[in-house]
């Protein structure tokens, strides 16, 4: 079989949408009011440790995604559950992603539709994606990523007049610890969970690709949501973080004469955009970990059932929108800790040791 | 609705296992079968309207017993 | 089935029984007349010559197939009036007329029977002698064709204003004309296993990618059909993702687009009996470009390609947006904008969904409808649907005003670039069908679903939106917009990659400094 392929400009540009799929409807953290910026520098800064780390082990193993080299590290047993817990997070966090997407669906715009229909209609589309593979998301994310930068744009632009710069004011009013604590939020999401593209990841063309990725797109991406989130404190203030959908809220707002006003649509064709391209590539990762758990050739033959399951969990996940903003908030941080950090850090010592020693005996052996 | 269901599953079945057998990967069937029939239980059980317990509030009841918030 | 069996059969015993011809004339004349019998087109012509009584000659043919003006002043005069007696053998009679009585350009002695058969089926005639088990034929096609006119599928304004017909030399002098180059092939098959329908495949060697043409061949090879009465039959045999409304092989009517398509290296076939012209490999950008895009000024031309691109986006998005605007984010509109919609929604029975449905199915009923009458009877369908449809069915309160606007404005935007027409009218369904699902969200996976679609889509190997989401490299240049011809210096990637240089660069900037 072939082997896919992506540009890196094709993954950076799937990274950026990655990252700005649901926090540029969600906002950052809802802790730290009006320093929500901060926080966002700050989880970008604390983020980046992290993604060098991924970075690392992907360059290690080149043309591996993370379940193989689970297996290479680890061994079959201890490998296999690896694979397990990353299939897990993959699921549950695509699961997430799609109800984000449903509650805001059957919050700003269409109430009567069930929100089992919109989010069905979601994953059919990502079951597509998937389907059709690495290759395809990577080119629609470049064709893609230039129409959405332009939309930012232009609505950052038009919102100039309802900008109140006071709103800043006062900087870290509420002593750092706030600040600190919404920065961790924005560090788990959406920084880290990054760690998902390391099961798609497979396909870069060099071994550099990794850095070059994770670095460019992160530093974007991490610059669009200070912004995004600059804009809508100073356009709110203080009650920002009251809403479910600061940007939304933020973006309605705006009205230029009499014509142009009520453009909040254009907000969630980005997001619609960004949810697409996550939630994929939550499928594409769970997907190709339970293909490598049962040692099957391809993963496309369950993409659908494996996207049926995902849609059916994201159903039963929440009971409310409020239960929801609440999850992601503060459980999520601590809940997706382990995934992030805790475990990478246990597959790049072990991943260090390994390749050390295997150049090692290679130069005996020599 | 359990009618629509089973419709769908049908139609799942005819363009999903069908290819799978007639390619003989016998592997890739049986575990999108098993996947299948999970989701189809699922499905047939919301459709009675029975609630499925969902993992988000353990989980957050154990994050919150542990950094006790 | 059983039809073409039986047929097949006949051929086959045909073969078999009677395997060669014998040396009496009347023999012969009767063996093809038992072989066409009840086919009173063919037509036996005895003859002698005035000095030599045992020269007895018989000419057979299809009347109407051969130019007979010819045939009489070249074939049958010069045997009626030589006197063969002189400084002939007449033991080698047969060679001796074929080398120095017969004024023909091709001629042929042959005895096999494939042959003959061949021969004076397409046109040419077969002299059967008195004591000769062989035959001539002497080619002396003839017959009606049409002429040379400016095709109406691509009018033009600026360029060339010949189009292909439907006679398969002609179209391949029309092409040789543009091409005079000695690397332009042309390789003869027959396909069809009644109809016996001369293709040619047509590439310039040394630029056209030799797996393309590998697969070529093996996707003809593998055609087993009756009969191939047009191109689009092997258009349709060849093509790859069968299932999709998009074409994934080009066709053109003008021997200029056909001759740059070989100049960018893409293979050509040509069929007898069709004045269209297949290219392969196709991709979508193809449909954007016209002839007259590279002869016209540049940033003219580009300003009719990005128009016609556009268009069909409004073609296919536009009822699907209006029905999500009005239906499910009425808040979009200016307040003023959205009272004018509303009144003239008001009274009006069906939901907007239908009546969108309804009139753009009306539209392509009136379109199809207008296409296949007479021009008179064209006009008067027209008026009917203007008229009555457009204007009676709004005061009615049938249908509201902006669902006819909307209908239009779709409707002629399609008509932009008719080679999209079918899959623009299956898209604009989807979109609309997804739009009144889930409003302007719809219409936006329906677009990401047409998307993943054309980029799964390859022809012959080559991505189909090959250079569509690219601007930088030469890939671009020639995709939303036409880059003057100074700065397209190297053929498309991937298609043209054998040869990529277009023109040297030197003589490119010296015709920018001129």
């Amino acid at each position: 079989m072939r082997r896919e392929q992506i540009t890196d400009k094709q993954a950076i540009c799937l990274i950026i949408i990655f990252y700005i799929g649901s926090s540029f409807i969600l906002g950052v953290d809802g802790e730290s009011k009006n320093d929500a910026w901060i926080s966002g520098i700050l989880g970008m800064f604390m983020a980046a440790p992290m993604l060098f780390m991924y970075a690392r082990i992907l360059s290690l193993f080149p043309e591996k995604s993370m379940f193989d080299i689970f297996e290479l590290v680890f061994g079959k047993t201890i490998g296999k559950a690896f694979i397990l817990i990353y299939i897990w997070y993959s699921f549950h966090l695509g699961a997430l992603v799609i109800r984000n997407y449903g509650e805001f669906i059957n919050t700003v715009a269409m109430p009567e539709t069930p929100i089992f229909i919109t989010m069905l209609v979601l994953t059919v589309v990502c079951m597509l994606a998937v389907r059709s593979g690495i290759e395809v998301i990577g080119r629609i994310s470049a064709s893609v990523l230039p129409i959405l930068f332009f939309i930012i744009t232009t609505v950052i632009l038009m919102s100039i007049p309802k900008m109140n710069f006071h709103f800043i004011k006062p900087i870290l009013g509420d002593g750092i610890l706030p600040v600190v604590k919404g920065g961790f939020s924005a560090f788990s999401f959406p920084f880290a969970e990054s760690v998902v593209l390391m099961g798609g990841f497979f396909s870069l063309k060099t071994k550099k690709s990794p850095y070059k990725v994770y670095l460019i797109g992160t530093v974007i991406a991490g610059i669009l949501i200070i912004i995004i989130t600059l804009r809508s404190i100073v356009i709110l203030g203080e009650t920002f973080t009251k809403f479910y959908f600061p940007t939304y809220v933020a973006v309605s707002m705006i009205s230029l004469g009499d014509f142009i006003q009520r453009i909040e649509l254009t907000v969630s064709v980005v997001f619609v955009f960004g949810v697409f391209i996550k939630s994929s590539m939550c499928l594409l990762v769970s997907s190709k970990g339970i293909a490598k758990l049962f040692n099957l050739q391809d993963y496309r033959s369950i993409v659908i059932q494996v996207g049926i399951l995902m849609l059916y969990f994201s159903y039963t996940v929440y009971d409310s929108i409020m239960e929801m903003k609440g999850w992601a908030f503060i459980v999520y941080p601590y809940y997706a800790f382990p995934f992030q950090v805790i475990f990478p850090l246990i597959i790049f010592m072990a991943a260090e040791i390994k390749v050390r020693r295997n150049k090692k005996g290679d130069e005996n052996s020599i | 609705m359990i009618i629509l269901v089973v419709i769908a599953y049908s139609l799942l079945f005819i363009f999903e296992f069908f290819p799978l057998y007639n390619q003989k990967q016998w592997r890739d069937l049986w575990l999108t079968m098993i996947l299948g029939l999970c989701s189809f239980t699922l499905i047939a059980l919301l459709s009675f309207g029975v609630k499925i317990p969902s993992p988000a509030m353990p989980i957050k009841n154990v994050i919150l017993s542990i950094f006790g918030k | 089935m059983i039809r073409k069996k039986n047929l097949l059969d006949h051929d086959q015993s045909l073969e078999q029984e009677n395997s060669s011809l014998v040396k009496s004339l009347e023999a012969n004349i009767e063996f093809f007349q038992k072989i066409f019998h009840d086919n009173e087109t063919l037509i036996a012509r005895k003859f002698q010559n005035k000095y030599l009584p045992e020269a007895k000659c018989c000419v057979l043919y299809f009347d109407g197939m051969v130019d007979t003006q010819k045939l009489n002043e070249k074939v049958i005069q010069p045997i009626l009036n030589t006197n063969l007696n002189e400084g002939l053998s007449i033991q080698h009679l047969l060679e001796e007329l074929e080398f120095k009585v017969i004024v023909s350009d091709k001629i042929k002695a042959s005895n096999d029977l494939n042959e003959m058969m061949s021969s004076i089926m397409t046109g040419d005639t077969i002299l059967l002698l008195q004591g000769f088990d062989k035959c001539l034929l002497i080619s002396s096609k003839g017959g009606p064709t049409r002429a040379i006119v400016e095709p109406d599928s691509a009018r033009v304004i600026r360029g060339p204003k010949e189009g292909f017909t439907e006679s398969i030399i002609t179209n391949l002098t029309l092409i040789r004309r543009k091409i005079n180059n000695q690397n332009l092939k042309f390789k003869f098959r027959e396909l069809g296993e009644i109809t016996h329908t001369k293709i040619c495949i047509c590439y310039i060697e040394g630029l056209a990618l030799e797996e393309i043409m590998a697969e070529l061949e093996k996707r003809l090879d593998a055609i087993k059909i009756d009969a191939i009465l047009d191109s689009g039959y092997i258009q349709e045999l060849i093509r790859d993702a069968p299932f999709s409304p998009y074409e994934t092989v080009g066709y053109s009517e003008r021997p200029d687009a056909i001759a740059a398509k070989l100049l960018e290296g893409r293979i050509a076939i040509v069929v007898d009996g069709s004045p269209f012209v297949l290219t392969v490999p196709y991709v979508l950008a193809e449909a954007f470009q016209a002839s007259e895009d590279y002869y016209n000024n540049f940033i003219f031309a580009s300003f009719n390609r990005l128009l016609r691109s556009v268009g069909i986006f409004i073609a296919t998005g536009l009822p699907a947006i209006y029905l999500a605007i009005v239906t499910y984010h009425q808040e979009m509109l200016p307040t003023p904008l959205l009272l004018s919609i509303t009144s003239s929604r008001q009274g009006v029975p069906f939901p907007t969904a239908l009546s969108l449905f309804l009139m753009l199915l009306v539209f392509d009923v009136i379109r199809e409808a207008a296409t296949r009458m007479p021009t008179p009877i064209g006009q008067a369908v027209n008026i009917v649907g203007t008229l009555v449809l457009g204007q009676a069915i709004v005061e009615a309160k049938i249908v509201s005003a902006p669902v006819i606007i909307i209908t239009a404005f779709s409707g002629i935007m399609k008509l932009l670039s008719p080679t999209t027409l079918g899959s623009v009218i299956v898209l604009r369904l989807f979109f609309l069908i997804m739009a009144s699902l889930m409003g302007i969200y719809g219409y936006i996976f329906g677009m990401i679903m047409a998307t993943i679609h054309l980029m799964n889509v390859r022809s012959f190997g080559v991505p189909y939106m090959l250079g569509l989401t690219s601007f930088k490299n030469h890939n671009g240049q020639d995709i939303w917009i036409r880059a003057p011809w100074w700065s397209m210096t190297l053929r498309p990637k991937i298609i043209g990659v054998r040869n990529l240089v277009r023109q040297s660069t030197k003589i490119g900037k010296g015709s920018k400094m001129g």
